[in-house]
């Protein structure tokens, strides 16, 4: 948690730095979902 | 006019958690990407709850400050490994942690948090499942300790709640003059939390520091990483010198790895 400096939280809001989460495989995203919405249903109950 | 919305976990530090405009655990945060209207979510956190927050809400687009922001929960698991693991118990629910890889959630069953984790593998239990936990050993040994269960446990720990250890606690808390409470998260070793007089989320040790009513000159000590420090000051009381106590008491187990 400490590489969230000041500076680098900045610079992803102004959208000049960090890493952007588009990476993630769709078949992944797909089979991942799946556990959390599980998890996010039963929370909300 | 896009508009960014910037979330920080309870454990960054006191200045990212004034830039945000939600700070929480692990579950508040998810639940809070998948609702809010934003065009682009900053999440100040590890990676993988970045990775969480784009399944949750695809049409954001998930920026994390620093790519290098990851957990030994997830450096320790190999993929393919875990997935040998899963097919050795097919009669069993995988119920993984969310501190876990989005290729991690996809060989699992149900994901949890530290929030909720009780109350879903009951739920499991009652239902009559067998259950296997990963990637955290420490809580699923926390877990099976507490309950009586007997879930196989994947091997990973979170380095920073591992390094607490017995030992230094031990010294520690026989070098204090004063009454003291220890509240963990459950993500540190068994022998530390069966010597806490609390276990809890990240939220939950929050919710025990606000209830707490007790002697103010007590030294509370928090097993957990020291973000949580920040927030645990509680307007009306005097918790200055407290404060220092906490910082004390977690610097002092960590001074002794």
């Amino acid at each position: 948690m400490k590489l969230n400096t000041v500076e680098a939280v900045k610079a992803a809001q102004n959208q000049r730095g960090g890493i952007e989460i588009d990476y993630l495989d769709d078949e992944i995203i797909q089979r991942a979902i799946i556990p959390i919405n599980r998890m996010m249903d039963f929370s909300a109950r | 006019m896009t508009k960014v919305v910037t979330l920080a976990h309870y454990y960054t530090i006191p200045e990212v958690q004034q830039m945000a405009d939600k700070v929480g655990d692990s579950l508040q945060l998810a639940l809070y990407a998948k609702e809010c209207n934003a065009d682009v979510i900053v999440f100040a956190g590890v990676r993988f709850m970045a990775e969480t927050a784009k399944m949750v809400n695809p049409k954001a687009r998930v920026i994390l400050p620093d790519l290098g922001s990851t957990c030994s929960l997830v450096t320790m698991t190999n993929i393919n490994q875990l997935k040998k693991w899963r097919e050795s118990y097919p009669d069993h629910v995988h119920v993984a942690y969310i501190n876990s890889s989005a290729e991690h959630k996809a060989l699992a069953d149900w994901t949890v948090t530290s929030s909720n984790v009780e109350d879903i593998i009951a739920h499991l239990y009652a239902q009559g499942k067998k259950v296997i936990y990963s990637p955290d050993r420490n809580m699923g040994a926390y877990l099976n300790f507490q309950y009586g269960y007997d879930m196989p446990l994947w091997s990973a720990v979170c380095e920073v709640h591992d390094k607490f250890n017995k030992q230094a606690l031990d010294e520690l808390i026989n070098s204090l003059t004063l009454p003291h409470f220890l509240i963990s998260h459950p993500e540190s070793p068994l022998p530390v939390l069966k010597q806490s007089d609390y276990i809890g989320s990240t939220a939950g040790l929050l919710n025990w520091i606000k209830a707490y009513s007790g002697d103010i000159k007590a030294v509370i000590l928090v097993a957990t990483e020291d973000g949580i420090l920040y927030q645990m000051q509680v307007p009306g009381r005097t918790w200055i010198s407290a404060r220092r106590q906490f910082i004390l008491a977690v610097n002092v187990i960590r001074a002794h790895i």
